[in-house]
């Protein structure tokens, strides 16, 4: 125990000096202003409750086990579609960008289904494989491997011909070639795709899981608007010149108990 | 004024190149150039050969012709130890005029020295030879910073380094110093010298620099016109080494820098 904690030291500091410390600060003073500006009446977000009612609902939630269970399906299926998504963009990304002919011939092709928003696939996904896992993970792989993928062929087209005359004149073998000069030099594009393809995942991930995990959303709803709100003042309402908005708003949520 | 001193059809039997109604086209359709037309020329065991030209008479694209780094025009006959040359010939390594864009940046000054002996010889033999070369170039202390934290003058001696870790037989060198101040410039043309003693490697040397050609080789060539001809070509006879002072008050150095400079600029009025 006494050895992790003193190997362990040096991390910490490290870790530490690491921090965007006025980054953070600038980020804990804006919501201190949201807190205090809504408390004080300044602002009036009608649907936006307060950051500590954000927190204390949170609080609540990981208290029911109602959070992390879900956040850990999210994340497993996220990463677990990023691994493969990147594995096959970057083979395929190089394959293309190494092979003029194999490029011709494929790139038509990538750049229509490319152009296809992800979205889409989403409704196609739930009638092949149903509201399931394999759903979700196909429907991460199938977008996220593009901006990986693209962002391989550009590194690998787009390595100097200075690096590439050097190999030629060194007389490095092809593997070699692709190796230590061709991999290395396209790293830095290849990590933007990566870090693309990251975000992509997350975003279909949760727009997969929507229709399927919409109990959650319900009962955030519910733990939201079960205690009375100051916000729906009837006064506000009656001085509107179109009250549909403000109907919407006092009549059903708040007063719908617990829908889930 | 065309003065091809070679035989323009047989190949020079003591000759390392052998360059023959050497040609090449750029471009396609209506775009299609001629650069380079009837190059006849030899370079020789052990010889200083300084290519001259103007900027875009195609001295870039003769070095990568002989590094085989470019294929010539059909009709090309062009030889490296009597054989053909088809892809780049053993022995032969350039260093490229954009130092910058031919080092590996990701890679330190010795990694960099190693990539092209790193798999055909023992990690002792790499380390020991990458030592001897940087030693050479000046650049012993310098073994495990990168490329980005050298001067451009540092980065253009390590590219050389790398090229010398290989001991070549022919050093192609495409303008190597062109992109640096004065004083290092002349600081890096005796040190090469130096090196080519030291070494006895063969070097083809391109400039655009008269006193730069006439002060490091032993024979000039200079090419003009458009596509691009030999023009003139001279033997340096001037004692060895150099000296960047006594060489250029030599009269044989001010006659041969008075006849190139007569020669290019009659050429370009004309
Ligand atoms: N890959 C290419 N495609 C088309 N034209 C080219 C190509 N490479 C060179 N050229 C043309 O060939 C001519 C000679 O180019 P080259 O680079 O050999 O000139 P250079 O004598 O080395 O000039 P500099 O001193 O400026 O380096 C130029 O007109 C250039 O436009
Ligand atoms: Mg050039």
């Amino acid at each position: 125990m006494t050895t992790q904690a003193q190997r362990a030291r040096p991390l910490g500091p490290r870790l530490l000096a690491k921090i965007n410390l006025p980054g953070v600060t600038f980020l804990i003073v804006l919501f201190a202003v949201w807190e205090a500006a809504d408390r004080a009446g300044l602002i009036d977000l009608m649907f936006l409750p307060r950051p500590s009612e954000i927190l204390s609902a949170g609080a609540t939630l990981i208290a029911q086990n109602a959070f992390l269970p879900t956040v850990g399906h999210t994340v497993s299926v996220t990463l677990t579609g990023w691994a493969i998504a990147s594995c096959s963009g970057l083979m395929i990304g190089f394959a293309l960008g190494m092979s003029r002919r194999v490029w011709v011939y494929s790139m038509s092709t990538i750049e229509l289904f490319r152009a296809l928003p992800s979205v889409v696939l989403l409704p196609i996904a739930v009638l092949v494989f149903g509201f399931s896992v394999q759903m979700e993970l196909v429907l991460v792989i199938v977008s996220a491997q593009w901006p990986v993928m693209v962002s391989a062929v550009d590194g690998v087209r787009l390595v100097p011909q200075g690096l590439r005359d050097t190999a030629t004149t060194l007389r490095l073998g092809r593997l070699e070639t692709a190796r230590k000069i061709i991999l290395p030099a396209a790293l830095p594009k290849v990590l933007v795709g990566l870090r693309l393809s990251l975000a992509l995942s997350l975003i279909l991930t949760v727009a997969a899981e929507m229709p399927r995990r919409c109990s959650v959303t319900r009962r955030a709803w519910a733990t939201r608007w079960s205690r009375p709100r100051k916000r729906c003042r009837p006064t506000r309402c009656s001085s509107t010149s179109s009250p549909s908005g403000c109907s919407a708003c006092c009549s059903t949520p708040p007063s719908s108990s617990s829908p889930g | 004024m065309s003065e091809i001193t070679v035989d323009p059809v047989t190949p020079a039997t003591d000759a390392i190149f052998s360059c023959r109604n050497l040609a090449i086209e750029f471009g396609h359709g209506a775009h299609r150039r001629r650069i380079l037309q009837d190059v006849n020329f030899d370079v020789h065991q052990g010889e200083f050969l300084a290519l001259l030209g103007t900027s875009g008479v195609g001295k870039t694209t003769l070095l990568r012709i002989l590094g085989g780094l470019l294929a010539p025009s059909e009709g090309t006959q062009i030889h490296f130890d009597g054989a053909p040359i088809d892809g780049p010939p053993r022995g032969v390594i350039m260093v490229f005029q954009d130092y910058a864009s031919s080092l590996l940046t990701w890679r330190t000054v010795g990694r960099n020295v190693a990539l092209g002996i790193e798999n055909s010889l023992s990690k002792a033999e790499v380390a020991q030879r990458t030592r001897e070369v940087l030693d050479m170039v000046g650049l012993g202390d310098r073994i495990d910073d990168y490329p980005a934290q050298l001067s451009g003058g540092m980065q253009q001696r390590l590219q050389l380094a790398r090229a010398l870790a290989m001991r070549p037989r022919v050093l192609l060198m495409d303008e190597p110093f062109g992109a640096l101040d004065a004083m290092t410039k002349a600081n890096l043309q005796d040190e090469l010298l130096r090196i080519q003693r030291r070494t006895g490697t063969t070097v083809v040397f391109i400039t655009h620099d008269i006193e730069e050609a006439v002060y490091v080789s032993s024979r000039v060539i200079v090419l003009s016109g458009s596509p691009g001809r030999i023009l003139l070509e001279r033997d340096v006879d001037l004692p060895s080494p150099r000296n960047q002072v006594t060489t250029k008050e030599h009269p044989e150095y001010l006659r041969l820098r008075h006849e190139i400079y007569d020669a290019v600029s009659d050429h370009v009025n004309s």
